[in-house]
């Protein structure tokens, strides 16, 4: 039988398979028996939730951090979508086929673009606009929602390529001979055809930004309360990791509440993916 | 028309934007480009700093990251895709979660779990070996990916013609799928190198932040990107931002010919019809 | 599932006997980023004359560096925190100094400013005076500039100039002195701290209390870090070798790293 040939195969196969997923497990797990010291902390959840963070004095408020990170993300997919949305539209035209394969190859290096060197041309271009135009430090939410959508534009611009190329040609066609103009077509049948993907790409695009350390840290301020608008600089979770966690090494009192902020950040990843699995399971 | 045009007229302000970003870092990399700087060591207060270790230790830590993590995403991936477990198994399911999870997990905190583990536990030094666990573990989810969507690329006809001609599974994978699937796992892997080569805070940790005379496994091992993230932290040089940018200038192109070449190489496995 | 249970034993005999154990030769010093452009050479400088052995230095902080070393996860550890029980346990750590590094209060060149006495620097650092007309300057809001906690530079301004006091919670937050004197430098109204030994460029140095900073004064200048070398009493003699070495060599001051009369 052919299953007994297979056996030794089937076997590394399954062991590199286990090994993943204890080495992921795992790592979750280290995250969990790293947060777990602050149950022992005087009504841990509120002290959570709560906008006070000074970790030193044992106030893990992480609010100011969540507002940060979801304000940040929506700057950065609201500035986005648009560009993204015209630059797949664009590739999915019917173009000499030289000029598609050479847009795709650069939008290809520019996903893989370093992230220090956004947040270097944010220090040097985006925050002395946001303070010329609005005042204060420059260093705020708005820059770094601002360099964000810079850095997640090829990439969304690819994924909503890719959608728009899933709808087929057969349709357009279709859609053309009964007289649609072409933006009708994208409008009306191309768009609500790839929507499942389209979503889906939105939500990989998401999960990238908010889980984006080093270039938005660069230009986001770091102050830790509450942000009072769009151009006042704050922190994300993971920024926040980055600045406190030389005073927190594990193995410190205050180095818990990290493994939470990375932990809520996990938890956020797992609901996106999820989320992108409904609405590629539903059509 | 309306909205075609200004689709077109969006795509050329993100075209030009990037354009501007490019040119910004090359201009002020430029004058600091020398062949000099390509071969030399780091000396910053004689003036003439080098990148030639830098280079050395990125192209180690890419190269065993990558030979490590590619055939062990590939078996993953063969496992999860040509054991005939259904989509949504019990087995397949919770580990594409897992696996998607783990994709987009913040660097810095693998990085601390890793050091925990190997230096704290194993008593490992801050070194290149350490930053090549640190890369692996950062790596491997996105090798699986990579994998996992190139097989899904070939065509279950394949499969069944291999299966039926009494090919084991494994046999099939390895005879059949995977060289059908090559141009997609080319091009992948070429990414997996792009992206490993830009990853500093995770390599400050891990790997450390200066370069050994003596080359060793267990020595220090700074990267161009951490040397980006060194120069613009403490950076004593003269001209240290245009030693910045021109190190990002090598980051860049060195990423884009990787990533370039291994697009080429995947359209000409493809037999030229674009995917 | 044996597969499974397998490698969990496997991993827990790693874990715990340390047969992966490489420590001899190579070094891990663990700490403030601040001496980094020093140590970088001058460790370089060691390695030339100890064939065969290597040294690695990894960022992550001072607070970091006392742990570390304390907990054994490296064999040096660079801080310029002073030591207490919460970090480094019972371990009764050894040090040697490797000079005073002086921190500078830099402001923006346009602030119209360059004296200040050090109620005025604690009033605008602690965000009770906002505009710099309040201490003679221009009329140009102040924006406050400062560093992480596990900062050593901040520790010392808050204990020296602040008394205990602390800066504003509306501060931007840089991570590094690099970023701090890039954001100073570009943010009109910025006022900030670096840690430096010569004069930074393009930001005004301010005079504190009348007393000016020069590198050839810089023995004088009344604020400044001490970064220290740490490492355990049972450290092999490679570990005290480097230790030595690097708080012996002349050309410290050429990184800000001054003796204490110079």
């Amino acid at each position: 039988m052919s299953m007994v040939r297979d056996r030794a195969p089937t076997r590394i196969t399954a062991a590199a398979t286990a090994t993943f997923a204890v080495v992921g497990l795992g790592l979750i797990a280290a995250l969990l028996l790293g947060a777990w010291p602050l149950i022992g902390e005087p009504r841990p959840l509120a002290n959570l939730l709560g906008g006070l963070w000074d970790p030193l004095r044992g106030a893990y408020g992480l609010a100011p951090f969540f507002v940060g990170t979801v304000v940040v993300t929506a700057t950065a997919m609201a500035l986005t979508l648009p560009f993204s949305l015209a630059v797949a539209v664009v590739l999915s035209r019917p173009l000499p086929d030289g000029v598609r394969l050479g847009a795709t190859r650069v939008l290809t290096v520019l996903t893989a673009v370093p992230s220090v060197i956004f947040g270097w041309w944010g220090l040097l271009a985006v925050v002395p606009w946001v303070r010329a135009r609005f005042g204060g430090a420059g260093f705020s939410l708005l820059a770094a929602g601002l360099v964000l959508a810079i850095m997640v534009t090829p990439t969304l611009s690819l994924l909503f390529y890719q959608a728009l190329r899933s709808v087929p040609r057969a349709f357009r066609d279709g859609s053309a001979a009964l007289g649609a103009t072409p933006d009708q077509t994208l409008v009306r049948m191309e768009l609500p055809c790839a929507l499942p993907l389209l979503i889906q790409a939105v939500l990989i695009a998401v999960a990238r930004a908010v889980g984006e350390t080093m270039a938005v840290q660069m230009v986001i301020g770091g102050q830790t309360v509450l942000p009072t608008g769009l151009t006042s600089p704050g922190a994300t979770l993971t920024t926040q990791i980055l600045t406190d966690m030389s005073i927190f090494p594990p193995g410190t009192r205050g180095h818990a509440v990290l493994d939470v902020m990375a932990l809520v950040l996990m938890v956020g990843m797992y609901l996106l993916v999820r989320l992108a699995e409904r609405w590629v399971a539903m059509p | 028309m309306v909205l075609h045009l200004v689709a077109l007229v969006l795509t050329g302000v993100a075209a030009a934007l990037f354009a501007l970003i490019i040119v910004s870092l090359v201009r002020q990399g430029l004058p600091s480009l020398t062949w000099r700087f390509l071969v030399g060591s780091p000396n910053e207060r004689a003036g003439d700093n080098g990148i030639a270790p830098e280079l050395m230790n990125t192209a180690f830590l890419i190269g065993v990251t990558w030979l490590v993590t590619a055939p062990l995403g590939l078996l993953v991936a063969i496992f999860l895709r040509e054991y005939g477990f259904r989509r949504r198994s019990a087995v397949v399911r919770p580990l594409n979660h897992l696996r998607a999870t783990l994709l987009s997990a913040p660097t810095v905190v693998v990085a601390l779990v890793v050091y925990r583990v190997a230096v704290g536990w194993w008593h490992w030094p801050v070194s290149l070996a350490t930053g090549c666990l640190t890369l692996a573990v950062i790596n491997w989810p996105f090798m699986v990916t990579v994998a996992e969507q190139a097989l899904a690329s070939v065509p279950q006809s394949y499969r069944e013609a291999s299966l039926g001609l009494g090919a084991t599974r494994f046999a099939t994978a390895v005879r059949v799928v995977i060289p059908a699937a090559l141009s997609p796992l080319i091009e992948g892997w070429g990414l997996a190198v792009a992206r490993l080569a830009g990853e500093s805070a995770a390599l400050v940790i891990t790997a450390g932040v200066n370069v050994s005379r003596h080359f060793s496994l267990w020595g220090p091992g700074e990267t161009l990107a951490v040397h980006i993230w060194y120069i613009r932290t403490e950076g004593v040089s003269v001209n240290r931002d245009a030693e910045a940018a021109a190190t990002g200038v090598i980051l860049l192109l060195l990423i884009a010919a990787v990533v370039w070449s291994s697009a080429r190489v995947a359209r000409m496995l493809s037999g030229g019809e674009p995917r | 599932m044996t597969w499974l249970m397998g490698l969990i034993v496997a991993l827990a005999c790693l874990s715990s006997s340390g047969v992966l154990s490489v420590r001899s030769q190579h070094l891990t010093m663990v700490g403030a980023t601040s001496a980094l452009p020093y140590l970088r050479r001058a460790v370089a400088g060691w390695e030339a004359e100890h064939p065969g052995y290597t040294v690695s230095v990894s960022g992550g902080g001072s607070v970091a560096g006392l742990i570390e070393v304390s907990r054994g996860r490296a064999d040096i550890g660079v801080s310029d925190v002073r030591p207490n029980q919460v970090l480094t346990g019972k371990v009764d750590l050894q040090s040697l100094a490797l000079g005073r590094l002086p921190i500078l209060f830099i402001a923006h060149l346009a602030v119209g400013v360059r004296n200040l006495s050090r109620a005025q620097l604690q009033r605008l650092l602690m965000g009770q005076s906002t505009n710099w007309k309040a201490v003679g300057g221009t009329h140009t809001p102040v924006i406050v500039m400062t560093r992480p906690l596990a900062s050593g530079s901040l520790e010392i301004v808050q204990h020296e100039v602040l008394r205990g006091g602390r800066v504003t919670p509306r501060a931007i937050v840089a991570l590094s002195n690099g970023a701090m004197l890039a954001a100073v430098q570009e943010t009109p109204g910025a006022l900030g701290f670096v840690e430096s030994g010569n004069i930074p460029a393009k930001v005004a140095v301010l005079a504190v209390d009348g007393q000016v900073f020069h590198p050839h004064n810089a023995g004088q200048w009344p604020f400044y870090a001490v970064p220290r070398l740490y490492w355990r009493p049972q450290a092999s003699a490679s570990v005290k070798s480097l230790a030595l070495y690097l708080a012996t060599r002349e050309y410290r001051p050429q990184y800000g790293i001054f003796d204490r009369v110079s």
